[in-house]
């Protein structure tokens, strides 16, 4: 009989732990974002599109279940980052789909210290119709960091193109951009967007009259120089 | 004086070529509103789809096929949401047939093919184990002593055990996996 009870008290202990409401990053080691995603207007998806501005570097990530599965709102992830030294500056755009459909977007930004764990919110509200690569502040048209500019890419969540030190910019009828800020470009130099000139902070121009010219897009960032220094591409 | 008309005057024959053209037609027109017809189907059966009323979904695509059994889309639909109902084994045919419908660059196999592979993988059985030889007849199991007290604390233990783990979870919700993101970018 004492046998039977410790069987029992083992099956309910077991069970009990089954209701595990434990975060995405507990156990982890290192930079964690759990990224907890809901929305009043939708109910299912089947995939996740996330947006990610993490430092200079940017990309898009997609999760769902194994096999493609519809899983019901709201959902729970999380994004790991590899070691690096300092504060890191994250923003999140997500998107959710069902069957390659967008139905919704919104986003969320954080920063973590080497180590930390931190935990963002970001509720799906259907998308906006933009203009397919068109550049946007967030916030206009497309979900996003209003201190960010992105870029429309219709049916699927926007592309950050990268934080606007100096604020975005929304121009009606036209491409936002990032601010160039209060001091002026050098006439000939040569400039990221948002650097001393308005523009995309991944494509380098070439300063002609105060405004950028000749922009040049950069496929893997543009790098802002010192003082004294032409801006260039990575 | 006017002749009285007859077979061969010419309004006679306006007349009896509109008639043809018009029986010509009348099939074409019959086809245009079946297309009409499938496409209404098609439109409620994406918007129950993506309202997750994948029943609902499955029956207006059924009636948008059986209207233009030819036509691929449906059948696309169809196995979409067979896969979300977890019917592989009536999906599989649906993916086939619109396979046969469109070219081999049609950007929407890629996603069916996927599917179609998963579905393969699902369900396929694993060999069976060699049977073991038939015990010996032994005493009924509900004879032994212990067999009743054990049913009853298992019981016990199980349906506590439910109603703890219902009250704990709280807020359902799902775990996606995680993504990783370092200097190269970012993978699942």
């Amino acid at each position: 009989m004492r046998q039977l009870r410790r069987h029992a008290l083992a099956l309910g202990l077991a069970l009990v732990a089954c209701g595990d409401d434990a975060g995405p990053c507990d156990g982890v080691a290192g930079r964690c974002l759990a990224v907890h995603v809901s929305s009043p207007t939708i109910d299912t998806i089947d995939q996740l599109d996330l947006d990610i501005l993490y430092g200079v570097r940017h990309d898009v990530g997609h999760t769902q279940l194994e096999g493609g599965r519809a899983v019901p709102l709201p959902v729970d992830t999380s994004i790991r980052f590899d070691d690096a030294a300092g504060a890191l500056e994250v923003g999140v755009v997500a998107g959710g789909k069902l069957a390659g459909n967008l139905l919704g977007t919104g986003a969320a930004s954080a920063t973590l210290a080497p180590d930390e764990h931190a935990t963002i919110a970001i509720v799906l509200a259907p998308p906006a119709a933009c203009v397919d690569l068109s550049f946007y502040c967030g916030g206009d048209q497309v979900a996003g960091d209003p201190a960010t500019l992105y870029q429309c890419d219709a049916g699927a969540v926007p592309q950050a193109r990268g934080r606007c030190v100096h604020g975005c910019v929304i121009n009606p009828g036209d491409d936002d951009a990032c601010d160039g800020g209060p001091d002026p470009c050098v006439e000939g130099g040569f400039y990221c967007g948002g650097n001393k000139l308005d523009g995309d902070p991944r494509t380098l121009y070439r300063c002609a009259g105060g405004v950028g010219t000749a922009p040049m897009p950069c496929a893997d960032g543009c790098e802002v120089r010192p003082q004294g220094t032409d801006d260039a591409c990575f | 004086m006017r002749h009285r008309g007859n077979a061969s005057s010419p309004a006679v024959a306006a007349v009896m070529t509109i008639a043809v053209v018009l029986l010509a037609l009348a099939p074409a027109a019959r086809g245009d509103d079946a297309e009409a017809r499938a496409l209404e189907h098609l439109d409620r059966g994406v918007a129950a789809f993506q309202a997750g009323e994948y029943t609902r979904a499955h029956r207006e695509f059924r009636a948008a096929h059986e209207l233009v059994p030819d036509r691929a889309n449906p059948y696309r639909w169809l196995a979409l949401t067979e896969m979300q109902l977890g019917d592989c084994a009536r999906a599989v045919p649906n993916i086939a047939e619109f396979e046969r419908r469109v070219a081999a660059a049609d950007p929407r196999l890629a996603e069916l093919v996927r599917l179609r592979v998963l579905c393969e993988r699902e369900h396929a059985t694993p060999p069976r184990p060699p049977s073991a030889p038939a015990p010996a007849p032994r005493r009924r199991l509900t004879q032994r002593a212990w067999f009743w007290p054990t049913v009853a604390g298992v019981t016990a233990v199980v349906a506590g055990g439910v109603v703890l783990g219902f009250a704990l979870a709280g807020d359902d919700v799902s775990r996606l996996p995680p993504i990783q993101c370092g200097g190269t970018g970012c993978a699942p």
